[in-house]
């Protein structure tokens, strides 16, 4: 069996936070990420999905090596990136790549379109400058900019443009894996589906896999050939795409995927879940399964007393629910 | 399907509004018209730029100071023209006849008044309950958009509660009035898929209930389908389709709501590519004569380009469904 | 044309003319322009009042006690208030921009000391720190300086830590971090560019502050020495002949008036312009 290109062991992240005033010592713990074990082969997408305060961006950040974990461990290609120092830590920073949600916040108004797709080589590679412009070439011309626009400020494009200059910003390096941050939900829908296609060729091209946070289910459908649901930092289900949405089991997977609305006037479509009530403070979850206050499944006793074990329900497909143990 | 007899509750004809900037002029909605009957959602779907956002705004007549102006067309509500009322009588309909629920709720409550408090006022300002009854009648409103625990809520400031929670009480306040028409900007756009469920349910509940109409602004076809009866399509300031939903999704007319319809992956199938529609949506400086469409239009040729085209019967044979395209005809 | 460049459409012509003619030419080309030397005295022409009364246009603005002229005097005094308010600000303005950037980048106990730093300069006198210096080492021209930098740096360093800390959140600080940038990088390459704006802003706001200092601190004799003409210590020559000898009082004072209220005005049109989120500062 071969090296998967990410993999998560048990990787937790809590949050110190004050939760009165200046003056308050009441002090409280957000797991906003707990126990969550993954893995992600070469070349695949993967999608987190949850809905927010669910832990996919904490998850994310510490997959970026932005924000070291509590407890637990990142590990792309084998090796586990909190070790990572000088030259290996050089190797993370151009093997793995990001794409923010926000096409108007993570570019610097300051660069130049030039400055900020070099960047990645520019800091971790020895170039010559005609070897930079080729690269910088080449990798706006892969995502369908022109090498002239090089010139410009971020300013002068429109949203779906400056998203490109984020890509070719990441691809420069030929990374292996990309975290993709919401990378549509900022742009206009006529424009969405020119921006996963781009993907999807960066994808086969470079043979790079994705992990891509997403809350409209379409586009996770879409992209991912694999989706791990979130619920309250902790993971509820992971299953091949159409598994999940032909065939979801955890409760609230189900009630999610109910509550995505599909492009059909309502007359043929049967009746979705309603969920009662809203997800419940991070800080102070529910005893037992976090879930079990808003599910339409639940067995008494047992849901709000233990907390369910993932467990393998089929080839490649684990669920954390009572309704499948024992 | 049988003529209504009621007239439109709503009815906007030939709408036109421009934002001025100096000398330079720029018309954001062109000669827009559609009608919504009692009891019924009517959807506006665009994207940004599309002038679905200013339309509301004109109806309202709370455009952008100084710059935003209605340069002609008439806004008949109930059988009053609101084009023209002074801004004495307009904030009287504000509020009253017409409410409004926008996209984002944190910015739609004052964060120093409690719930209640803001609630009590909309009442008051109203006039529709004697004042002793007042906080009961919030609290009953409170109710009636489902914030559990009504009493203890009605008490609260906004900053203790949810999106989810505050976009329900940006909806009691709209509602405090018994407006004939809400008119709804993206409200559900900041929430969360599983309460922008509930969100919607509880709109189609009020409206059963109270018979208000809806105008429903939006970008997401999926929330049309699930929630509008009605929708019209704008695309730089202009209506290119119109129809019912069903009409619209089994027939879409026009080139650009068949791209919007296809680029928009599905959650109920696999597909292995979407369409991508080329080219960037138009800034509103840039639109020519013709079809504002034409740039980005696969089918278009020189006379899409120089020519506005007429609005025409839709594919669906429906009465009620209209596009403007030359090409209707030719495309499959 | 000009109509695109909003700081250009509604040009401040006044405040800028004002400050080129009191302040800007006369501290670059004073030895050409004024009349006479400011250093010489006529004793023969001591306390000559202004053109229109009774003086003459030997010496426009009359002369002082020891019959030098008012209007060369002012003239070469300009070059003091320039040049202290351009060294005591770019110095201000370096320290508080390193401290700002380190104490909002770092946070943590830095920004703590840092900041408790601040609020210790704000809380100290500065006439009072000035007085102890000069008694220390005397008046001169490095302690109007020192002072300056002791008095403003700190509003650099808040406002720049503020920003620091507003944008340090944000994605492309952390898509810089993402791609391997140091944080020597992302402070000088991502933060400081986009700060910019703000420490420009508030250096011409800090000018008028900059001269009403400089002025009092020579006007109480612990800023400049003597017999320089600076605009503060011209003010203080005429105070005991205020009544009888207005001129010599008044001239000075008027430099000091126009200076900083050209230098306030042309400060808010920048800030609008830039920055106009600094408007509560």
């Amino acid at each position: 069996m071969t090296q998967p290109i990410l993999e998560l062991r048990n990787l937790t992240r809590h949050f110190d936070v004050g939760t009165g005033g200046m003056f308050s010592a009441r002090r409280g713990l957000v797991r906003a990420v707990e126990d969550v074990s993954l893995t992600l082969e070469h070349g695949q997408t993967l999608a987190l999905v949850g809905e927010s305060g669910c832990g996919k961006t904490t998850l994310a950040r510490m997959l970026l090596r932005l924000l070291p974990p509590t407890s637990g461990q990142v590990l792309v290609d084998g090796q586990d990136v909190a070790t990572l120092l000088g030259s290996t830590l050089r190797a993370f920073r151009t093997k793995v790549q990001a794409v923010f949600q926000d096409p108007w916040a993570s570019l610097s108004p300051r660069m130049k379109v030039f400055d900020i797709v070099a960047e990645t080589l520019v800091v971790n590679e020895r170039l010559t400058k005609g070897e930079l412009t080729r690269r910088v070439d080449e990798a706006l011309t892969s995502v369908g900019l022109r090498p002239e626009q090089a010139r410009l400020y971020p300013h002068e494009f429109s949203g779906g443009q400056r998203q490109r200059i984020a890509i070719a910003s990441a691809i420069i390096a030929r990374p292996k894996l990309m975290i993709l941050d919401e990378p549509v939900s900022a742009l206009d829908v006529s424009i969405r589906s020119q921006i996963m296609n781009l993907f999807k060729d960066i994808q086969t091209e470079y043979g790079c896999s994705y992990v891509i946070v997403a809350h409209d289910l379409g586009t996770t459908r879409y992209m991912a050939d694999r989706i791990a649901v979130m619920y309250l930092g902790r993971l509820v289900e992971v299953a091949p795409t159409d598994e999940i949405f032909d065939l979801p089991r955890h409760p609230y997977t189900e009630a999610l995927l109910s509550a995505a609305l599909p492009l059909r006037p309502r007359k043929d479509r049967a009746e979705a879940i309603q969920l009662s009530g809203e997800v419940p403070s991070p800080m102070n979850p529910p005893s037992g399964c976090a879930f079990h206050p808003r599910c339409h499944r639940v067995i008494d006793g047992r849901c709000s007393s233990d907390i369910p074990v993932s467990q393998s329900i089929g080839p490649a497909h684990r669920v954390a629910c009572h309704l499948y143990s024992g | 399907m049988t003529p209504t007899p009621d007239p439109p509750v709503l009815n906007v004809v030939n709408l036109r509004t421009e934002l001025v900037f100096g000398a330079h002029r720029v018309e954001v909605v062109r000669d827009v018209s559609f009608s919504v009957m009692r009891g019924e959602t009517l959807g506006i779907v665009g994207e940004s730029g599309s002038g679905k956002s200013m339309t509301a705004l004109s109806i309202m007549q709370v455009l952008p100071r100084p710059i935003g102006r209605i340069h002609s067309g008439e806004i008949w509500l109930d059988g009053r023209n609101l084009v023209g009322l002074s801004e004495d009588q307009m904030t009287t309909v504000r509020g009253r006849e017409i409410g409004m629920i926008l996209q984002d709720p944190h910015t739609s409550l004052n964060p120093v008044y409690t719930v209640g408090n803001q609630l009590v006022e909309a009442l008051r300002l109203n006039r529709t309950a004697e004042s002793r009854t007042l906080k009961k009648r919030a609290i009953a409103l409170l109710k009636r958009v489902n914030v559990a625990d009504a009493e203890r809520r009605f008490h609260a400031y906004p900053h203790q509660m949810s999106g989810g929670m505050k976009q329900r009480v940006v909806g009691a306040i709209s509602l405090a009035g018994a407006p004939k028409v809400i008119i709804a900007d993206e409200p559900t756009t900041a929430l969360d898929v599983t309460i922008q469920l509930q969100y919607l349910q509880l709109l189609e509940d009020i409206q059963r209930d109270t018979g208000t109409a809806i105008v429903f602004i939006t970008h997401d076809l999926g929330i049309v389908a699930r929630l509008c009866h009605r929708l019209v399509v704008m695309y730089a300031g202009r209506i290119v389709e119109e129809g019912t939903v069903a009409d619209v999704f089994d027939a879409p007319s026009h080139p650009y709501t068949t791209a919007l319809l296809n680029s928009v992956p599905h959650v109920d199938r696999k597909v292995d590519r979407l369409y991508a529609i080329a080219g960037q949506p138009p800034t509103l400086n840039e639109i020519g004569e013709g079809c504002s469409f034409a740039p980005r239009c696969p089918h278009a040729d020189d006379l899409c380009r120089t020519t506005r085209p007429p609005r025409d019967p839709g594919k669906s044979g429906s009465t009620d469904h209209f596009a403007s395209c030359w090409k209707l005809r030719d495309i499959a | 044309m000009f109509n695109r460049i909003p700081f250009l459409r509604r040009f401040p012509v006044i405040p800028v003319a004002i400050l080129l003619v009191v302040l800007i030419i006369p501290a670059f080309f004073a030895t050409w322009i004024a009349p006479h030397d400011p250093y010489t005295s006529n004793l023969r022409a001591r306390l000559v009042p202004p053109v229109g009364f009774g003086g003459s246009w030997d010496y426009p603005l009359g002369t002082d006690r020891l019959g030098r002229c008012m209007l060369s005097r002012i003239l070469h005094g300009a070059k003091y208030a320039l040049g202290i308010s351009m060294i005591g600000i770019v110095l201000g303005a370096v320290v508080g921009t390193v401290l700002g950037l380190i104490s909002g980048y770092l946070r943590g106990w830095v920004d703590v000391f840092i900041m408790r730093l601040v609020d210790i300069t704000f809380a100290l006198p500065s006439i009072l720190l000035a007085l102890a210096l000069a008694a220390i080492s005397g008046p001169s021209f490095s302690l109007v300086v020192i002072v300056v930098v002791f008095v403003i740096w700190g509003f650099f360093a808040r406002q720049v830590r503020a920003e620091t800390l507003s944008m340090r959140e944000r994605d492309f600080v952390a898509k810089a971090r993402v791609a391997g940038a140091s944080d020597t990088r992302i402070v000088l390459k991502y933060i400081l560019p986009n700060i910019a704006n703000t420490i420009i802003v508030l250096a011409t706001l800090q000018i008028g502050v900059v001269i009403i200092l400089e002025a009092s601190l020579s006007f109480l004799g612990i800023g400049i020495p003597r017999p320089a003409p600076a605009w503060g210590l011209l003010v203080a020559d005429g105070r005991q002949l205020i009544v009888s000898n207005w001129w010599i009082s008044l001239f000075p004072g008027l430099a000091i008036l126009l200076t900083v209220l050209s230098v306030n005005l042309l400060g808010d049109r920048l800030r609008d312009w830039l920055d106009p989120k600094l408007r509560q500062v």
